[in-house]
């Protein structure tokens, strides 16, 4: 009696068909040339999400240039803090200069509104509990003296 | 007459002529490759994935320029590095590392060959990624293919780098849409 050896599953190994389908997993490794696997091998992989783990608990770093978010600047950088890869690109927005400064100025703008309306809200809630009609009828002046 | 004349060899003669492989080579492992992933934005704000890290074709052409480039140019004014990405609705071109062009390049509708707005390199590894995207300004049906050039001006213009067919084409896309090429290239 003979038996058919049984193909055993490979998580590292799969088939471009499972490749497209895990949406994880690509058909070539990419490695890392600073550290090292248990067995003393460069860190290998072919699964992204393991990779960017990788990259990011070890403090990988990028290089490269980018437009700017806002205005199409291109921007160059040098060691930037690791980015994860996904199939929508690399996860990474940068602004130029100019942008990241009206950005600020915009983002100052609204935080000063919201605090404008928060203070007249609070003054308006305490106008209301201290004199329910204060917003409907002004009040007379008292203390004018006629002459 | 001397009888202690030494006979030597030419480098040509002394050479075995074979490369010879480092200890830790690996066929699997030392290649060039990329791996592309393509998504389309809908005007209506879905996305879908029409290739998912889809691998490459790598000409042969491509495979010199890198040699030049990184080993033989001896100024920085020779062949520039493949970050021009282009697209074709194309489905008739044999795919092979003879390839020299891209049929049917698309030159038009805000699909025309672009340098990819995003190139990025992770220290101490094999990895980057080159991405770039793409806003339609007008209709176009079914990309189905895109490669990578050295040469922005299109077409036919400039050695063809890495080329790759998506899962699914594009279906008709109308201005406004965008559609996102992100290729992540492995060398080791």
């Amino acid at each position: 009696m003979s038996t058919q050896p049984q193909p055993q599953q490979n998580n590292n190994q799969q088939s471009p068909q499972a490749t497209a389908k895990s949406g994880l997993v690509i058909g070539g490794p990419m490695k890392c040339f600073l550290h090292f696997d248990k067995n003393g091998e460069n860190y290998t992989t072919d699964n992204i999400d393991e990779w960017n783990k990788h990259c990011h608990d070890t403090g990988h770093t990028l290089s490269g240039t980018r437009k700017c978010e806002d205005c199409d600047n291109l921007i160059v950088y040098h060691n930037h803090p690791y980015r994860n890869m996904t199939p929508t690109g690399l996860a990474l927005v940068l602004r130029c200069d100019e942008c990241n400064t009206k950005l600020q100025q915009q983002e100052q703008q609204v935080k000063t509104s919201k605090a404008i309306v928060k203070t007249v809200g609070k003054y308006k809630a305490n106008s209301f509990s201290d004199n329910p009609n204060s917003q409907l009828t002004p009040q007379q002046p008292t203390n004018q003296s006629n002459k | 007459m001397s009888t202690n004349q030494q006979i030597l060899l030419t480098p040509e003669q002394q050479s075995t002529k074979t490369l010879k492989r480092s200890k830790s080579y690996n066929p699997d492992l030392h290649k060039c490759e990329t791996y592309w992933c393509v998504v389309v934005k809908r005007k209506n704000g879905k996305e879908e994935l029409l290739a998912d890290y889809e691998h490459n074709v790598f000409p042969a052409g491509c495979i010199d320029s890198i040699h030049n480039m990184s080993f033989i140019n001896t100024s920085n004014t020779g062949t520039r590095g493949f970050g021009a990405i282009a697209v074709t609705a194309d489905t008739t071109q044999t795919l092979n590392s003879s390839v020299t062009a891209l049929t049917g390049e698309v030159t038009t509708n805000g699909l025309s060959r672009a340098e990819a707005n995003n190139k990025a390199h992770t220290a101490g590894t094999n990895v980057s990624l080159v991405e770039n995207t793409f806003t339609l300004t007008g209709t176009q049906s079914d990309v189905t293919r895109a490669a990578l050039f050295n040469v922005v001006t299109a077409p036919v213009s400039g050695t063809i780098g890495p080329v790759a067919a998506f899962s699914t084409s594009t279906g008709q896309m109308v201005s406004g849409e965008t559609l996102k090429v992100s290729i992540t290239i492995t060398t080791s």
